[in-house]
C-alpha cells in the first residue's frame, strides 16, 4: 500500500501561516482528516483544522501541547467522524525527518487516537518553504504502532504543490531524450512533473493525445482508462488506432499501451491500461491513485464522477470539451470553440462551467443515453445529439490541457492558474476567465471529505460492462495489464471505515458498490 | 446518508414510501390538476447515493396513463415502457421528463415533488 496525504491550498495557506513563525520557532496545531482509498493508494485529506487556544500550547524552541488541547481536538474528529493530523513546523526546507522528541510525542499519543477515531494518528511536518512530510501511525498488533511514510504530500487549489519523499520515491534519471524539455524548466520542476502519477480518464481523440503529450515529456507513471473499443468512425481522429485495430476491435486502452512504451522517455515508464469507466467502482479507486486527473469524457456521469474527485478526494481533474457546429443542412462549418480548464478547490466547477447538468447525469445512469431509440427521439439541436469532431480541434484542447498541467505543477514565475481558457476557432480568440463556483454550488462543502462526503457517484455500467464481455480477446503478447489482478484489499482499513459508519449510524449499501 | 435524507423527507412530506430493490422507491401520489386531476398513481424512481447533487430520473408511473411511444418529449412524448427491475413488470411506464435545471434549485425532496406534480399537471387535455 501506498500512502499520500493532501490538503487544498486555502487550508494549507492557513496552517501555514500558523506553523511558520516569524522568530524561527517550532509551533503545532491538530486538524481533522478524512480517507480517501484508492486501489493501490491511501490518501488523508486534511479537511480543517483546530488551531490552540490560549495556554493549550507553548512554544520555546520546540513547541508542547497540553492534554487539555489534545483533548478538545480529539473530541471534534471524534465528533466529526475524522481522523486526527497533528502537525508541526521545523526551521528547514524540504521533506522533514523526525526527531526522538517527534517520534515519541507521534507514537505516544497513536492508541488514544486510533482508539478514539478509528482512524491512524497522522502526523505531518511542515518546513519553511512550504513543504511537507507525512506518516500515518498504523496499529500492526495490540500495542505496536508503526510508522507508515507517505510517498507525497499535495497541495491542491490555485496550484498542485507536491513534496516528495525522495527516500520513497527518488527524483528520476533524465535519458537524453529529455534533454530539450528540462533545459526549458530546470531539472528541478522536472522532477516534480516526472514523479507525478497523471490519470487519463477517456482515451478517445483527445485523451489519446494528452497521454502521448505526458508519456513524451517525461511522466513515469501514466493510468489510461476507457472501456469502448477502436471502431472505424474513430480512425480520423484516434492517435495509434490502425485499421485492422477497428476490424479487431482493440480496447483503446490496449493500443495505447501498445504505442506508448516506445513514445515515453521516461526511464522507467509504468503504464496502467484500465478497461473500465471511472463511474464502475473499480474505475474510480483506480483514480484516486492519482495524483491529478485528465477528464476526457464526453458523457455528463464520468464528468459528474470526476467533478466529486476534484473536491472530495482533492485531485485537481483537468477538463475540457468541443463544440462544433454545423449549419442546418449539414454541409458546412459555422463555428467550433473547445475549453480547456481545471476543477479543483478555488476554481469552478465542472457543474457550474456547465460541462455537465445534473439532470443529463440522471438520465445516463437510467441508461437512456445508451438507447439509440431515445437518442433519436431527441431534438436535432440536442447537445447530447452532438458528435462532431476533427483531429486538429481535438490537437489543440489537448494541447491546452496539458498546458494546464504544466501551469499548475512547472509554476512559470509563479503563474499557476491558467484560468478556464475558451477557444473560438472562428475568430482566432481566446478568452480567459478565472472563477469559483456559483454561491449555491454544494460541491466546495464536500471539500476534503473523501470516503466519509455521505454521498455516492459510482454505480454499475452496464455498456462497460457488456463491452468487456463481448470484445474479441487479445492474442498479441503485451505487457500485464493491472486488470487482470484483482485489488488488493485493504483489510485494516475496510474494518476501519466499517467501523466508522457504524457508530455515525451510516451504513453504505452493497448495492453502492 | 444521502439516499436516506431523500426518502425521509418524503415521508415528513406524508408520502407512503416503499423500498424496493435496486435503491428503488415507490409512492401512491395524488394527481393535483390538469387532465388526470383526483387521480392516484404509483410513482417510483430508484434513489440513489448521489441525492441531492442530482435528481432521480424519470418518474415511473403506475397504471400507465398515457400511450407508450419513445418519440416526441412532454407533455405527450416520451413515454417507455418500465426500464428498470421493480418497474418491467409490463404495468410501469417510465416518463422520460429530466428535471430542469437541478442545479438552480435548493435540491430539496420538495423541490422534486413539485416537479412530479408539474408533471402531471403539464399533460394537456383531450381534443
Amino acid at each position: 500500500m501506498i500512502y499520500s496525504t493532501a490538503i487544498a491550498s486555502g487550508m494549507n495557506d492557513e496552517a501555514i501561516r500558523h506553523l511558520i513563525r516569524r522568530d524561527g520557532q517550532e509551533d503545532l496545531c491538530f486538524a481533522v482528516w478524512f480517507p480517501s482509498q484508492g486501489t493501490r493508494r491511501f490518501s488523508g485529506l486534511v479537511e480543517s483544522l483546530i488551531l490552540p487556544r490560549d495556554g493549550e500550547r507553548a512554544v520555546h524552541g520546540n513547541a508542547s501541547f497540553t492534554s487539555a488541547y489534545f483533548e478538545r481536538a480529539l473530541a471534534v474528529a471524534e465528533e466529526r467522524g475524522g481522523g486526527l493530523a497533528l502537525m508541526h513546523s521545523h526551521p528547514a526546507t524540504g521533506w522533514q525527518g523526525m526527531s526522538r522528541d517527534d517520534i515519541h510525542a507521534e507514537q505516544t499519543f497513536a492508541p488514544t487516537v486510533f482508539g478514539a477515531t478509528g482512524l491512524p494518528l497522522l502526523g505531518m511536518t511542515a518546513g519553511t518553504d512550504e513543504a511537507w512530510s507525512a506518516r500515518y501511525w498504523i496499529r500492526t498488533s495490540p500495542n505496536i504502532y508503526d510508522r507508515h511514510w507517505c510517498e507525497t504530500v499535495r497541495v491542491v487549489g490555485e496550484r498542485l504543490a507536491v513534496t516528495y519523499n525522495d527516500a520513497l520515491l527518488p527524483i528520476p534519471e533524465f535519458r537524453e531524450e529529455l534533454t530539450r524539455t528540462v533545459s526549458a524548466w530546470g531539472e528541478s520542476a522536472q522532477g516534480g512533473l516526472a514523479r507525478l502519477r497523471v490519470g487519463v480518464i477517456g482515451v478517445g481523440s483527445v485523451g489519446s493525445m494528452v497521454a502521448e503529450s505526458i508519456a513524451r515529456m517525461g511522466v513515469s507513471e501514466v493510468v489510461v482508462m476507457d472501456f469502448d473499443v477502436v471502431k472505424r468512425h474513430n480512425l480520423d481522429r484516434l492517435m495509434h488506432a490502425t485499421p485492422e485495430d477497428a476490424e479487431r476491435g482493440t480496447p483503446k486502452v490496449r493500443v495505447l499501451e501498445r504505442a506508448l512504451h516506445s513514445s515515453a522517455t521516461a526511464s522507467d515508464f509504468k503504464l496502467s491500461p484500465l478497461e473500465y469507466s471511472v463511474v464502475e467502482e473499480e474505475g474510480f479507486r483506480a483514480a484516486l491513485d492519482c495524483d491529478v486527473l485528465f477528464s476526457c469524457v464526453d458523457r455528463p456521469w464520468p464528468r459528474n464522477v470526476l467533478n466529486f474527485i476534484a473536491y472530495s478526494h482533492l485531485i485537481p481533474v483537468v477538463d475540457g470539451g468541443i463544440h462544433a457546429v454545423t449549419n442546418k443542412a449539414g454541409t458546412g462549418l459555422r463555428g467550433a470553440e473547445w475549453l480547456s480548464h481545471v476543477a479543483a478547490p478555488t476554481r469552478r466547477c465542472l457543474e457550474c462551467l456547465r460541462q455537465y447538468t445534473p439532470e443529463d447525469v440522471s438520465l445516463e445512469r437510467s441508461g437512456l443515453l445508451d438507447d439509440p431509440a431515445y437518442i433519436k427521439g431527441l431534438p436535432k439541436d440536442s447537445g447530447l445529439r452532438r458528435n462532431e469532431n476533427v483531429f486538429a480541434f481535438s490537437m489543440n484542447l489537448a494541447s491546452l490541457e496539458v498546458l494546464q498541467l504544466l501551469a499548475m505543477v512547472v509554476l512559470p514565475r509563479g503563474f499557476t492558474n491558467a484560468g478556464e481558457q475558451m477557444y473560438d476557432f472562428l475568430h482566432a480568440d481566446l478568452r480567459v476567465n478565472r472563477c469559483g463556483c456559483n454561491e449555491s454550488c454544494p460541491y466546495p462543502s464536500l471539500s476534503a471529505r473523501g470516503d466519509c462526503a455521505g454521498v455516492s457517484f459510482v454505480g454499475e455500467h452496464p455498456l462497460a460492462r457488456d463491452t468487456r464481455a463481448s470484445r474479441q480477446p487479445i492474442t498479441e503478447s503485451l505487457p500485464a495489464s493491472p486488470i487482470s489482478a484483482p485489488a488488493p484489499k485493504v483489510t485494516w482499513f475496510g474494518r476501519l471505515r466499517d467501523s466508522l459508519m457504524r457508530r455515525r449510524g451510516d451504513r453504505q449499501e452493497p448495492s453502492t458498490r | 446518508m444521502a439516499r436516506a435524507d431523500l426518502i425521509q423527507g418524503l415521508r415528513d412530506m406524508g408520502f407512503e414510501v416503499t423500498e424496493l430493490a435496486q435503491q428503488c422507491v415507490s409512492f401512491p401520489f395524488t394527481i393535483r390538476s390538469g387532465r388526470f386531476a383526483g387521480q392516484t398513481v404509483t410513482v417510483g424512481f430508484q434513489a440513489g447515493d448521489d441525492w441531492p447533487f442530482n435528481p432521480p430520473s424519470g418518474p415511473h408511473v403506475t397504471p400507465p396513463l398515457l400511450p407508450t411511444g419513445a418519440g416526441g418529449s412532454w407533455p405527450l412524448g416520451g413515454i417507455h415502457a418500465g426500464r428498470l427491475g421493480p418497474f418491467m413488470d409490463g404495468n410501469w411506464q417510465y416518463w422520460s421528463r429530466p428535471f430542469p435545471n437541478w442545479a438552480g434549485t435548493d435540491r430539496s425532496p420538495r423541490t422534486y415533488v413539485e416537479h412530479l406534480h408539474h408533471v402531471f399537471d403539464a399533460v394537456p387535455h383531450e381534443g
